[in-house]
């Protein structure tokens, strides 16, 4: 009884064009955790997500989210769950106040309900200074807090939120997870879908979903464990990283994995490889690592295009900006920048959301 | 009951939101309040029947009183602006070639003798079949005017007496063209918003993903389409009551059935209309497809609805699509309840027509939304 979700060989065809969404799934999900839904783009996850909430029907399968068929039962299902969509499902031409109100409303909350429910839902989002103001002028992250507020209106058991973290800046994408782990504690299941697998590390459990098929279910570490003692660091002071990573893939090594890391190449080697061309320090397994791993690995070659690009950086400007500074009327948004891009340079412009 | 009540909250809820979203923008505003009366006005005094400010030439090969009575008869036609007179047969070709004018009169040479000789004489009209609406206008008024030229003569040297005419317009007594305008073009109007409020602004929350929010609430489908209808139908009440205003001040359009019948029979065609809007609204995910949608039923409804051509004059199998197209019935009603004082009898005859179309297209829509997204 204490399974949210039941699924057994769950499968979703789309004709034209014929695609495989969903290609035999089977999952048993336990109540009260917060379980990551990850997997590449297109692998499945937001058809997972809407066959579950009663918007798609599955093509075969069995499914039953608190005890109840999503097919069948939807609008009772719908008193009892709580969703986000990809793309944020409030009015933008409405305040936040409104978009409250609408939402409680729909939920059918009575008036008191209502008032306990935004009083602590304000306080949760830290949305209070801001609810006169329309939605669509909030930030990414106040955005998704807000949709994440009003999908909790009626105290759903089981909340999913479908990408919730797209555009939103690392400062609010924690403090998502953080109101996320509050709900935990009040009982809720939580189904977060992404494509981010750093965020990974936070779940209690992961389904790993590639081109429809579910590759590993399970708390993360265990997934990040097999490609323990295989996460090397290389590098060498007299040559670009670049440089090193090129060699390596040239010689055919046995990587699974390679990226550049600051002035070192970080290795995952596959499974039962030593290299000996060059001096190898042991790192850290991260999750990105596994997944790469288990996923098959990084198609290893030398790229066309990094070959031609002329690695000098000492080259003239290719754009130079000098003490730009841009105003609306009294707020300044860019104060005296000054920058300069050098030809066959990477760029990073870096920022939280409003930056 | 209290189940009952959550839902009426919620639908309520929807409908204050779609009113929210359309007071908040201020274009949006516009939108409904000025087209109806813009519209109207352009129009009620553009799109006229008539033609005035008629130019024409004249080529007055008899040259004789009799023919000179013509063209001076012709010269004082308050519809005719301007004549020019050429005297010979390539200035006119030239003239009628190069659009100076619309008609060219040719009064032949042996014009004034044949006439007192036999009484029987003949006069050339060139007409720019370019312009052929106009030129079948002028050619009538022509007709007209000759043929009291006719009477006049006949009248002083008296072969005969002449039989006269007289015509009497009934419902639209001065034949005055903008009462029928007026009367359609609130339909097509009314048409138009209401496709643009519902079958747009589903699609609008579709492409904004505020749609399956609204299908995730314990609301059921036909609950979502009654927050859709009613504020659609409020709108469109509201500018039919501006038309009907514009009516009563600028056109002096009587309402020969009352007022009330009017609002009431209105009902059926809007919440016929709001279901075709609905409708179209379900099959598309984009605007852009809305737009196009819309547009796609559009044109086949107004030429299909006896507004711009009769729809006797249509071949058996279009006219069978008029008998499921709103405005054909939109048209008899107006046209009856305010020109012609009909009875309930015939109002029910094109009511209840109105009414099947509505319950088609609700319960489709209603279907669709159900249906789940593939």
């Amino acid at each position: 009884m204490s399974n949210v979700i039941e699924i057994s060989h769950l499968i979703k065809k789309f004709s034209r064009p014929e695609i495989l969404a969903l290609d035999d799934i089977s999952l048993s999900l336990e109540k009260g955790r917060v379980i990551g839904l990850i997997g590449p783009d297109g692998s499945g996850k937001t058809t997972l997500i809407r066959i579950m909430i009663g918007l798609l029907k599955p093509s075969s399968g069995k499914i039953s989210v608190l005890q109840l068929s999503p097919e069948k039962q939807t609008k009772l299902l719908h008193q009892k769950i709580g969703y986000m969509p990809q793309k944020f499902g409030l009015y933008e031409d409405l305040t936040v106040l409104e978009n409250m109100n609408l939402y409680a409303d729909l939920q059918g909350l009575s008036e008191e309900c209502k008032k306990t429910q935004f009083e602590k839902m304000l306080k949760f989002t830290g949305l209070a200074p801001y609810v006169h103001r329309l939605a669509g002028r909030l930030s990414g992250g106040m955005k998704q807090k807000l949709g994440l507020g009003c999908a909790l209106f009626g105290s759903p058991q089981v909340l999913f939120l479908d990408e919730p973290s797209v555009g939103v800046d690392p400062i609010s994408r924690r403090e998502l997870m953080k109101m996320i782990y509050d709900l935990k504690a009040d009982g809720i299941t939580v189904i977060w879908s992404t494509s981010y697998l750093d965020e990974a590390e936070n779940f209690d459990d992961v389904i790993l979903l590639n081109e429809g098929k579910v590759i590993f279910y399970g708390h993360p570490q265990k997934l990040t464990s097999i490609v323990k003692n295989r996460v090397f660091l290389t590098g060498d002071a007299s040559k670009s990283p670049r440089a090193v990573l090129r060699e390596l893939i040239k010689s055919n090594a046995p990587l699974s994995d390679g990226v550049i890391s600051g002035k070192n190449v970080r290795l995952v080697l596959r499974k039962n490889q030593q290299i000996h061309e060059v001096k190898l320090s042991p790192a850290n397994p991260r999750f990105e690592d596994a997944v790469i791993d288990i996923l098959g690995g990084m198609n290893m070659q030398v790229s066309a295009i990094a070959d031609q690009i002329q690695t000098d950086y000492s080259g003239e400007s290719v754009i130079c900006a000098d003490n730009l500074t841009k105003k609306y009327g009294d707020f300044t948004a860019a104060n005296h920048i000054s920058f300069n891009i050098k030809k066959g340079e990477i760029f990073g412009l870096l920022g939280p959301n409003g930056a | 009951m209290k189940n009952f009540w959550s839902t009426c909250t919620a639908i309520i809820a929807l409908i204050i939101k779609e009113f929210q979203i359309i007071w908040v923008d201020p274009k949006n505003r516009f939108m409904i309040v000025f087209p109806p009366i813009m519209m109207l006005a352009v129009f009620a005094f553009a799109a006229t029947f008539e033609v005035n400010s008629i130019s024409m030439i004249i080529h007055d090969q008899s040259d004789t009183p009799i023919s000179r009575q013509l063209v001076d008869k012709l010269a004082n036609t308050p519809n005719i602006d301007q004549i020019y007179m050429v005297d010979n047969p390539h200035d006119l070709r030239y003239m009628m070639d190069n659009e100076h004018a619309v008609v060219a009169l040719t009064i032949p040479q042996n014009f004034a003798a044949e006439l007192y000789k036999d009484n029987k004489t003949s006069i050339q009209i060139i007409l720019d079949g370019r312009k052929s609406n106009t030129a079948q206008v002028v050619s009538g008024y022509l007709t007209h005017i000759i043929a009291a030229f006719q009477n006049e003569i006949n009248a002083v040297n008296p072969p005969f007496i002449p039989v006269t005419l007289s015509t009497r317009h009934w419902f639209n007594p001065n034949l005055n063209y903008q009462w029928y305008i007026v009367i359609s073009f609130m339909g097509v109007l009314i048409t138009v918003m209401m496709l643009a409020v519902t079958a747009l602004s589903v699609a609008q929350e579709k492409e904004l993903g505020t749609f399956e929010q609204l299908l995730i609430t314990p609301l059921k489908s036909y609950q979502i389409l009654i927050g859709k209808t009613i504020p659609a139908m409020t709108i469109a009440y509201l500018d039919f009551t501006i038309m009907i205003l514009g009516s009563i001040i600028i056109f002096n359009i009587p309402a020969e059935r009352g007022y009330l019948m009017i609002y009431a029979c209105i009902f059926m065609f809007l919440l016929s209309i709001a279901g075709i809007g609905l409708f179209i609204s379900t099959i598309c995910q984009t605007q852009q497809q809305a737009i196009f949608g819309v547009f796609f039923f559009l044109a086949p409804t107004f030429l299909l609805s006896g507004f711009i051509t009769p729809i006797e004059n249509m071949p058996i199998f279009l006219q069978k699509f008029s008998y499921i197209n709103p405005l054909t019935y939109f048209f008899k009603l107006m046209r009856g309840l305010f020109l012609k004082n009909i009875d309930n009898m015939e109002i029910w005859q094109n009511i209840w027509p109105l009414l099947i179309i509505a319950l088609c297209t609700l319960t489709f829509s209603s279907w669709f939304f159900n249906k789940k997204i593939n």
